[in-house]
């Protein structure tokens, strides 16, 4: 059953997931709904080229269509999909043998840098290659939380989701990972002094 | 239609890509949550071992033995048990958070719950004989060498310096009040019971691991002021005759073996 692109958008996540497993053309609709976001998470968290990150992208479309049976309801779509191109871009890159690098738009650093604490902190657009420099080295674990908190702006129950860790633990990173951000933010603006 | 979703539908139709029947994920889920649920049942048995134990380890037979306060704790505690309900406990762990939506609680709350289930379900299978039933058929069939641990156990018991023998009945005569025990380190002990009363639930059976409290009075002769069983275990069902009664599996045990003209009781 081909659905008209007017009525689309109406149609939650779930009824498209079903719509998908009656007919795989239904697929395409969750995949435009997507690629935007799921594009950017990976560039992100890999710090790849878009056209790398494109066919990671086609890899965990396709192996979402896979495995759209187990997709449970009490779960966020957006969540579940997320955590599939979380995991196929670390398995991406167990492949290739190479550290995942991370990647960040001048804009996402303001955002960023918006979060961490206020305006007497930061002078966002100079200090931006500072925060790059802050993020490389930060700890994976922190850096990902930070992304998936502040820039995709998911909850704590979406990360938890994403990330398959308990809520609190998420809480507790993100806290730690701020502490973190601003720790050797003070070091770097110390040294310089 | 965008370039990357044309992309991705054509592959899923060049590669006759279809969606895992949902079975199969549900059988995953089920699996984890039936091993789940088992190593808990596996973890409050070993629990209710556990309590059999502290219910019957005599407190007040350690301080007479003259156990330093750490000794008598070591000797106390049931180790082969408490390790084996951690890792029961630990696979639990394991298993529910491989269920769909384990990974929502932290490890410190499951291992928690599932401490808390275990004594509680554990407690209630002990009421039920499940402890004593276990032990038994662990030392028995030397489980996991589990007999020779608790020989060892023995062995720590027996100080008859101090006055205190363990060991298993390989005679009985209650004509002339004595019995022989056997002690771990293959000694026979003569054993008066002149002496002593014996309590309506102490029933000195072949085999049975029993602890002598008592004074020396030769080299191979106690007199005993008191008699503890270390666990009760009837052998009411062995037919001596039988070679191959696993009833006797205790009696047939090799060192029981080279007594066995000797294991008769005297009325």
């Amino acid at each position: 059953m081909i659905v008209s692109d007017e009525s689309i958008s109406e149609k939650t996540d779930n009824e498209l997931v079903a719509m998908s497993l009656e007919n795989q053309e239904n697929f395409l609709y969750l995949v435009q709904r997507y690629e935007k976001k799921l594009l950017s998470y990976i560039i992100r968290i890999s710090g790849v080229k878009y056209e790398d990150a494109e066919d990671v992208l086609q890899d965990a479309f396709v192996s979402m269509f896979l495995k759209l049976n187990s997709f449970d309801n009490g779960l966020k779509f957006s969540s579940w999909a997320y955590r599939v191109v979380r995991n196929q871009t670390i398995s991406e890159f167990r492949k290739r043998k190479v550290r995942p690098l991370q990647y960040f738009e001048e804009n996402d650093l303001v955002r960023l840098a918006d979060s961490m604490g206020s305006d007497d902190h930061f002078d966002k657009k100079v200090l931006q290659d500072e925060i790059r420099t802050i993020l490389d080295q930060m700890d994976k674990k922190y850096r990902e939380v930070l992304v998936l908190k502040f820039l995709e702006e998911k909850d704590y129950n979406e990360i938890s989701d994403i990330l398959k860790k308990p809520v609190g633990t998420v809480g507790t990173l993100v806290n730690r990972a701020k502490k973190k951000f601003l720790v050797i933010y003070e070091k770097i603006n110390k040294s310089k002094i | 239609m965008t370039d990357i979703g044309n992309k991705i539908l054509q592959t899923i139709k060049d590669k006759h890509i279809k969606p895992t029947p949902r079975f199969k994920f549900l059988f995953k889920s089920y699996a984890w949550t039936v091993l789940a649920f088992l190593m808990v049942v596996f973890g409050s048995l070993a629990v209710s071992v556990i309590i059999f134990y502290l219910k019957n380890e005599d407190w007040s037979l350690y301080i007479q033995a003259g156990f330093s306060q750490i000794n008598f704790l070591l000797l106390a505690i049931p180790y082969f048990w408490v390790l084996l309900s951690l890792l029961f406990i630990f696979l639990a762990y394991y298993n529910f958070h491989h269920t769909k939506f384990g990974y929502r609680y932290r490890f410190s709350v499951i291992v928690v719950a599932y401490f808390a289930l275990s004594v509680v379900l554990g407690s209630g299978a002990y009421v039920f004989g499940a402890g004593e039933s276990i032990e038994g058929l662990f030392f028995n069939n030397n489980v996991v060498f589990y007999g020779q641990l608790m020989e060892k156990r023995q062995e720590m018991w027996n100080r008859p310096m101090q006055g205190f023998i363990a060991g298993q009945i390989i005679f009985v005569d209650f004509n002339k009040s004595e019995l022989q025990i056997l002690d771990p380190a293959q000694k026979t002990w003569f054993v008066d019971i002149s002496r002593i009363h014996l309590p309506p639930f102490v029933h000195l059976d072949f085999a049975q691991r029993i602890r002598v409290v008592g004074k020396i009075l030769a080299e191979n002769k106690i007199q005993a002021k008191m008699i503890k069983p270390f666990f009760p275990e009837p052998l009411e069902n062995c037919n001596m005759e039988d070679d191959n009664d696993a009833d006797c599996i205790l009696i047939h045990h090799q060192i029981m073996k080279e007594n066995i003209p000797q294991l008769r009781i005297i009325n």
